[in-house]
């Protein structure tokens, strides 16, 4: 299909690009972890603050807030900084709320002049005995938090529970784009195959493409299953995701046993192109729609379980899509070999 | 050379099996979970190999099926 050797070494080089850099790039310092999680109006607290990736020891004025859903906010009072990932900030909690609910999740926001603003949102839950949302309006202050500072550093983000494993983008992802694209290939060769059932390279092109789609299924299968282990708290949930994507293998699996299960070289052929066309058709609405109609764990809200506008950013993007153009290649590569391999079996056999 | 590749197959499978049987489950989650489950990320690449290995091995058989079937010839 394609000859020369260059573009095997393109794909190979964007695979090892999105390694290396993907694993490399640190996480942007965030909050890992607020204690205590409660608190009373008119306490003082000491709100122990650990960080992850951070830097604290490396700065002497760091700031800090509470902040409610409507922007009111109390500054603290001080901060003390104990090593590079912790610190202890103290705080006078008004003796009223600006709400007229008993209890008011505050969000703490950290500003590090290099690491840069860091948010732990609903860290500490304040609870008022009497309530008086006026008294509270004037002890709380609108537009105090001011100067944030912005981390220019090249890094990913880093939110809770996924922490590093946001890396699991470059690896697990790309593998799901090169199996849609080259399961696509296999139909097209099998399309191919039909109109022109003397061309037996056609065939051995499905064949190559359909397997190499069989592997990369799997291989996102297995690798989302422990990247779930560790973020939904099990290798195999059941969850809607998981199940589709099960369902459509086993139905690829079956073109494989459909070709072995017919004798005629000819009409096995043409009987798995058939199938082949079958099986894209069902794989389409089954990784794509389906899930989109159900609750999914996997990300991507109200129902959509794809990659979220959030889930990616500007960062991630110069490694996520040159990984999946490699992923594409090599796939392109392993099916080359394979269907090769299949050609010089049928000239050996006809001879 | 079957031989070696049914031991191969089988290592394989006794790296997983002790990775994740319960005796070594403990270790084994805290190591996932060590710093930020940077080694979630490890097993994932260590997976992708072990994949594309197993791809080679298949197509490494046929090689092998076809070279018989040339010399038998």
């Amino acid at each position: 299909m394609i000859d020369g050797w260059y573009w095997k070494f393109i794909g190979v080089g964007l695979i090892i690009y999105s390694m290396i850099v993907g694993m490399l790039v640190p996480l942007k310092p965030s909050i890992e972890l607020v204690a205590p999680s409660a608190a009373k109006t008119g306490q003082q607290i000491n709100l122990e603050v650990t960080g992850y990736n951070t830097n604290y020891s490396g700065s002497a004025s760091i700031r800090a807030w509470l902040k409610d859903e409507e922007g009111n906010a109390v500054l603290s009072k001080n901060v003390t900084v104990i090593n590079a990932q912790n610190l202890v900030a103290n705080f006078d909690i008004p003796g009223f709320l600006p709400s007229s609910d008993r209890v008011v999740p505050f969000t703490l926001i950290l500003d590090h002049p290099v690491d840069g603003a860091m948010v732990s949102p609903d860290a500490v839950f304040i609870t008022q005995d009497s309530i008086s949302k006026v008294e509270g309006q004037t002890l709380w202050q609108k537009d105090i938090i001011n100067d944030l500072t912005l981390n220019t550093a090249f890094t990913f983000p880093s939110m809770s529970l996924i922490r590093e494993t946001i890396r699991n983008t470059f690896y697990h992802v790309p593998l799901w784009f090169a199996m849609v694209i080259i399961f696509g290939a296999a139909v097209y060769w099998s399309i191919k195959y039909l109109r022109n059932p003397q061309s037996y390279q056609y065939d051995n092109r499905a064949v190559g493409f359909t397997s190499v789609g069989i592997l990369f299924g799997i291989l996102g299968t297995v690798t989302g299953a422990l990247w779930a282990r560790f973020v939904w708290g099990s290798y195999w949930s059941w969850d809607i995701k998981q199940i589709v994507t099960a369902v459509a293998l086993l139905i690829y699996m079956a073109y494989f046993i459909l070709r072995n299960a017919i004798e005629d070289d000819d009409r096995k052929g043409r009987v798995a192109a058939v199938y082949n066309i079958f099986a894209f058709v069902a794989l389409i609405p089954l990784i794509f729609v389906v899930p989109r109609m159900m609750d999914s764990l996997h990300p991507g809200n109200g129902g959509n379980p794809g990659l979220g506008a959030n889930d990616l950013d500007n960062s991630m993007r110069m490694i996520f899509y040159p990984a999946i153009i490699g992923w594409i290649i090599i796939g392109l590569w392993l099916a080359n070999v394979r269907y090769r391999l299949l050609d010089i079996k049928y000239n050996l056999m006809n001879k | 050379m079957n031989k070696i590749y049914r031991i191969l197959a089988f290592g394989f499978c006794l790296l997983f099996l002790t990775n994740l049987s319960g005796q070594n489950e403990n270790q084994y989650n805290e190591l996932m979970t060590h710093s930020g489950k940077f080694y979630n990320v490890v097993g994932v690449l260590v997976i992708i190999f072990i994949g594309l290995m197993i791809y080679l091995l298949i197509i490494d058989r046929k090689v092998k099926k076809l070279e018989n079937q040339i010399h038998s010839k």
